[in-house]
């Protein structure tokens, strides 16, 4: 897959889906995922073809990476942090395995 | 409220299961090209490429030269592992030395196309024995940033691109916490 494809998937996802977790933050959300999707869409996709990492582990990785940055970077709620990261990174890795499998 | 936070658990567990099934496939890694010159060479002999020794049919009578792909220069043997079906030993490369007068073989040569693009450059056949020479390089995967037209020198600016892509949003999150430190309400 492309990196404009990835970023562009992982753009719609990670910012456009989350924010209607957080819809009262305004734009923060939108730049919260634009942030953490040029982080993660290349450096994961360098990760997949180049080492043998175990995915699950980088998977667990960035959930808690998200739940950490939506936690203290948009709203002190950990259970709404927590539900976001989870669906929203495991709809990027479906995305992703269906781009680059 | 509450039933919606049920349904988006529901469809997280759900979501979860899809992806864990996609934690099995076999990812794809740099391509392993083998290529070949000199095929003109021989004189009295063909090269044959054959998937593996356990693929001859042995209920097959026709000669061995024909049971394969004859190689000749600037044949390519392209080797990459993914899907659902790929084994590992899809990487054997099995090339047998035929006398192009009787179909015997008189030589074989075996590669693994694994992390290595390689270039088989033949000088003869001597006494029905291969003469050859290989030149191997590191392959390297083929990163895309808008689309395939992508050559194999583009190989280090790709990636480069990619770690500086990765580079920024990293600076970004790091901006976006310094500036929430230094105003709360940010």
């Amino acid at each position: 897959m492309t990196l404009l494809w990835t970023l562009t998937g992982y753009f719609i996802i990670k910012a456009l889906l989350l924010w209607p977790f957080y819809y009262k933050l305004g734009a923060r959300p939108l730049q919260v995922g634009l942030a953490s999707s040029l982080a993660i869409a290349p450096l994961i996709t360098i990760l997949y073809h180049e080492t043998a990492f175990d995915f699950l582990y980088v998977y667990a990785a960035l959930i808690l990476m998200d739940i950490f940055l939506y936690n203290f970077l948009l709203q002190k709620l950990w259970w709404k942090a927590i539900l976001a990261s989870v669906l929203l990174n495991t709809l990027c890795i479906i995305y992703f395995f269906l781009g680059n499998g | 409220m509450k039933k919606l936070c049920w349904a988006l658990v529901f469809c997280c567990v759900c979501a979860v299961a899809f992806a864990d099934a996609g934690f099995n496939i076999r990812r794809r890694q740099a391509l392993s090209v083998t290529s070949f010159s000199g095929c003109n060479n021989l004189r009295s002999h063909e090269l044959v490429f054959v998937g593996s020794y356990f693929s001859i049919d042995t209920a097959d009578k026709r000669p061995y030269n024909k049971r394969g792909e004859i190689v000749y220069d600037d044949y390519k043997i392209n080797i990459q592992d993914g899907g659902k079906r790929w084994e590992e030993s899809d990487r054997n490369i099995y090339l047998l030395l035929v006398d192009a007068s009787n179909n015997k073989i008189t030589d074989s040569l075996h590669l693994y196309g694994k992390d290595y693009d390689m270039h088989v450059i033949i000088a003869g056949d001597s006494a029905g024995k291969l003469q050859y020479r290989i030149d191997s390089t590191k392959s390297v995967y083929q990163y895309m940033i808008l689309g395939k037209e992508e050559n194999k020198d583009a190989f280090k600016r790709n990636r480069f691109i990619f770690i500086g892509c990765s580079l920024i949003g990293f600076v970004l999150l790091i901006a976006l916490f310094i500036r929430r430190k230094n105003n709360p309400n940010a």
